[in-house]
């Protein structure tokens, strides 16, 4: 941040540019390096990210709020979201059947559940949290420590998430017994 | 966490209601959006909304991870600056910079006294030279025109038994 005038940037004056084009192509390599293939791709990805940056008279950079977020920080996550953007490109669709859940994937002839589920029934941090330690299979410090909260704060989403779920289908087991 | 059986249940009973629920369409929040929630600086509401597509997109948390570690850069190639530079048109220079003509530098001066002194000095030198190579130049020629007299004398003589010899200054003669 210190030197980058950003008002500077933003009308598009070539000395501010080549500055901040000095100062955080690194960044910039670094954030897209684990995503690239090796060779000339890496390249490819850090000037689509300069060009995403000042396409349409720089539109993406003059949604950069400084009082919101640390100009590095934001630069990585649009990196990232543009090296991935080329990467689903490049590659068709493909979904590692890892990733898929068991259930999709049975075939018994157990009659598909007619249940909806209630909108809400989980709050999203629970989602993510279940979704993380089931599909991701990551441990309980590690979500915390991706999510910048405490273990303990994990743990108890987790046990929440679950009783929640238990309780839905409970009744809904208990339902389907009656009928 | 819990234990294994425990453990089990619970993901079972999260696949099921994987299996029912579906996948829900969260749009991609934008990278400010990414960025606050990074840094720890959103309320409930908005990180709520991250995570949810979060909870879709799980892949993006890596993103989040690396925009919070953004330490010691690597410094980029020449040729990465170089291209990433020419995408913006414009000169190098500053705004409001002006450009200067450029202008020889006039001589300088120097005072009269000096340049006088100088003159003098060069002039005194070419007379010096002159007098010496003068003076050695006549020297010279009354040696050379010496000798040549004596020659003539002594060939005028005729005396037999007189050779040039004679006049040289040998010590044993």
């Amino acid at each position: 941040m210190d030197s980058i005038d950003l008002q500077a940037l933003a009308r598009g004056e070539k000395p501010a540019w080549d500055g901040f084009v000095r100062r955080y192509a690194g960044l910039i390599l670094a954030a897209v390096r684990p995503t690239a293939r090796p060779g000339v791709e890496l390249e490819d990805i850090v000037q689509e990210v300069f060009t995403r940056l000042c396409k349409d008279n720089f539109r993406l950079l003059k949604t950069y709020d400084p009082t919101r977020a640390g100009l590095s920080t934001w630069l990585t996550i649009v990196a990232r979201s543009t090296a991935r953007d080329m990467q689903r490109r490049r590659q068709p669709p493909i979904t590692p059947i890892d990733s898929v859940p068991e259930v999709m994937l049975s075939v018994t002839a157990e009659p598909h559940e007619k249940l909806r589920l209630p909108e809400g029934l989980l709050s999203p941090r629970q989602k993510l949290v279940l979704t993380l330690l089931y599909e991701r299979e990551m441990e309980v410090a590690e979500i915390a420590a991706s999510l910048s909260i405490d273990p303990q704060t994990v743990r108890s989403t987790h046990h929440k998430a679950m009783l929640k779920l238990r309780e839905h289908f409970a009744d809904h087991d208990t339902a389907r017994e009656v009928k | 966490m819990a234990d294994k059986g425990v453990e089990a249940q619970d993901r079972r009973l999260w696949q099921r209601w994987r299996a029912l629920g579906e996948k829900s369409r969260v749009a991609e929040p934008d990278a400010m959006l990414l960025a606050a929630y990074a840094e720890g600086r959103l309320s409930e509401a908005e990180a709520e909304a991250v995570e949810a597509w979060l909870a879709a997109t799980p892949e993006a948390l890596s993103d989040l991870v690396a925009a919070r570690s953004t330490d010691h850069p690597p410094i980029a190639e020449e040729r990465i600056l170089d291209q990433a530079s020419d995408l913006v048109p414009g000169s190098t220079m500053p705004a409001g910079a002006e450009i200067l003509p450029f202008r020889p530098r006039p001589p300088q001066r120097l005072p009269q006294w000096r340049t006088a002194l100088a003159w003098s000095s060069i002039a005194a030198s070419l007379l010096c030279a002159s007098l010496v190579g003068f003076s050695m130049g006549s020297d010279a020629y009354a040696n050379l025109s010496g000798s040549q007299a004596v020659d003539t004398a002594v060939e005028g003589l005729g005396a037999p038994g007189l050779d040039s010899s004679y006049f040289s200054d040998d010590s044993s003669t």
